[in-house]
């Protein structure tokens, strides 16, 4: 099951089915809003490998949790407890969903 | 009346009759150092600027002062009011021949014009011929007095008037309000705007905040002459440098030339930019809005709360409706420290100083020629008025770590052969 955390203070952890919750680290809060956790884009001309992480913001959902942005924390897309994909938060975008724009 | 956009109607030196290359003719504003301008086939007369002056202090030929003139406030041939140098001697025209002094007065008052506010509206109303009133900058003029922020500078191109007035404002960490009641306003840390409008669930928002937006570690390049800075000054914040990375920016202030406004300019950005900033882009708000005036933001999509200055505006006359950017920091503001002094890479008499602490002590090193780096050995250095200390074989000389505080400083110097200099240094931890 696929689940995304950013690491900073304090960890946040996502996920979209809760069959991921096994994996998560139990000590921290699990947010139940994650919608996509992106894919994998490069190519030779453009900048450098990211993905977007989308996460539900309908009713504030992410924004209650952003007030302190995480640009520049690390970021993991884990499938149970491997990691899948990881870079650096370049920008977040609290639309509706929310956007979470990784640069590896 | 010229548009904002078009270039400034600066007069050219074939205005005179007789000149000898035809160029613009100067404005100058504060304390303000550029090149004269031949003004008559002698070569005895040069002229300083296209108004009258409040000063002409100091003369250079070749970067040496010289003694050998005069200067007096007079009018040109088409009548209009000039300042001019009287040398004794013929100055020949291939030399660099630049003078010092204080510039344009208003006026009205006939107080030289040093507040930023009067430089912008003197550009917009008097040069530009825009109907601007004082009136129009009196926040900005009342936000200057209170931060003691002074300006100094030079029109020597015909850059636009928009450009000249926001290259101002910026200059001293302001912002230019081209369609508001008040035309400029100090941002960040300035007065408190009161709110136009609040933003909150009636309208779209999109807070979006990105690391390339986060600046710990500024650079401000300040004193002007000719185009080029002769200082610049540096700032970093400690603790957004652990969290995100040592992320460089450098400004240019050419309407700054004092190392105090520097610093305040460098860090009042840095408290806003070295931290995390929300840019929220606010639409669907019923209210004609513009740059400079402020919002309350009470908005779902953002947990922060406050009043904000309007960065930008887009008014849609059909619908009646504005959209807005705001900046919104996140935390708190982090603590900021001078990093590097100021040091002037081409002070009068071609100078050098530069600081390093060693133990309890601050060694300071003077040297001349950029290239070469020839220490100025023997000279007699004063710090602050204190007692002089010779230079060493190296140029250096040193004083206690508690006489050379965090800040900024007088450094007079008399060389081996009597020149003598007082410069500004500033000094960090």
């Amino acid at each position: 099951m696929i689940w995304v955390r950013i690491h900073g203070s304090p960890l946040r952890q996502f996920y979209a089915d809760p069959r991921a919750r096994p994996s998560m680290d139990q000590e921290f809060p699990q947010h139940d809003i994650l919608i996509s956790a992106g894919n994998l884009a490069s190519t030779t001309t453009d900048e450098g490998p990211n993905f977007t992480v989308t996460l539900k913001n309908t009713s504030g959902e992410s924004s209650r949790l952003f007030s302190l942005p995480p640009p520049g924390a690390f970021l993991e897309v884990l499938d149970d407890a491997t990691v899948i994909g990881a870079g650096t938060v370049r920008s977040v975008e609290l639309g509706d969903p929310c956007a979470i724009v990784v640069q590896g | 009346m010229s548009l904002l956009s078009e270039p400034l109607p600066l007069r050219k030196t074939t205005v005179w009759g007789a000149f000898a290359a035809a160029g613009f003719i100067a404005h100058r504003y504060g304390v303000a150092t550029g090149a004269l301008v031949q003004y008559d086939a002698t070569r005895t007369l040069w002229c300083w600027g296209d108004h009258a002056s409040f000063s002409v202090d100091e003369v250079k030929v070749e970067g040496v002062a010289v003694s050998d003139w005069t200067w007096r406030n007079d009018v040109d041939p088409s009548g209009h009011p000039v300042t001019l140098v009287q040398f004794g001697q013929p100055q020949d025209p291939a030399t660099a021949i630049v003078a010092t002094g204080r510039g344009k007065m208003h006026p009205a008052t006939g107080i030289v014009m040093e507040n930023p506010a009067d430089i912008a509206w003197d550009i917009l109303a008097n040069i530009a011929g825009r109907p601007v009133t004082e009136a129009q900058f009196s926040e900005f003029r009342t936000d200057c007095d209170r931060l003691d922020i002074i300006s100094g500078g030079s029109i020597e191109d015909d850059a636009s008037a928009l450009t000249r007035v926001r290259q101002v404002c910026s200059s001293v960490g302001g912002i230019f309000c081209g369609e508001g009641a008040q035309l400029g306003r100090i941002w960040p840390e300035g007065a408190a705007v009161l709110p136009s409008v609040t933003v909150d669930y009636r309208h779209d928002m999109t807070p979006k905040a990105d690391l390339s937006d986060i600046v710990n570690d500024l650079t401000i390049e300040f004193a002007f002459i000719g185009g080029q800075a002769q200082q610049s000054i540096r700032y970093e914040c400690a603790d957004s440098i652990a969290a995100y990375g040592r992320r460089t920016a450098s400004i240019s202030a050419p309407w700054v030339n004092d190392g105090r406004v520097a610093a305040d300019v460098a860090s009042r950005l840095l408290r806003l930019r070295a931290r995390p900033q929300w840019v929220c882009a606010a639409s669907g708000i019923r209210k004609r809005l513009s740059v400079g005036q402020a919002v309350t933001l009470n908005h779902p999509r953002l947990a922060i709360t406050g009043d904000f200055v309007i960065q930008s505006a887009q008014n849609d006359f059909d619908t009646g409706l504005a959209a807005v950017t705001i900046v919104v920091p996140a935390g708190d503001a982090p603590a900021v420290t001078l990093a590097q002094q100021s040091l002037a890479f081409a002070p009068p008499e071609g100078q050098f100083v530069g600081v390093q602490t060693v133990g309890d002590e601050r060694v300071l090193r003077l040297w001349s020629n950029a290239e070469t780096q020839t220490p100025i050995v023997n000279a007699a250095v004063s710090l602050d008025g204190s007692a002089p200390r010779l230079t060493n074989g190296a140029g250096e000389v040193r004083f206690p770590i508690a006489m050379v505080t965090p800040g900024q400083h007088t450094l007079d110097v008399v060389t081996q052969n009597g020149n003598t200099s007082s410069t500004t240094i500033l000094v960090g931890q």
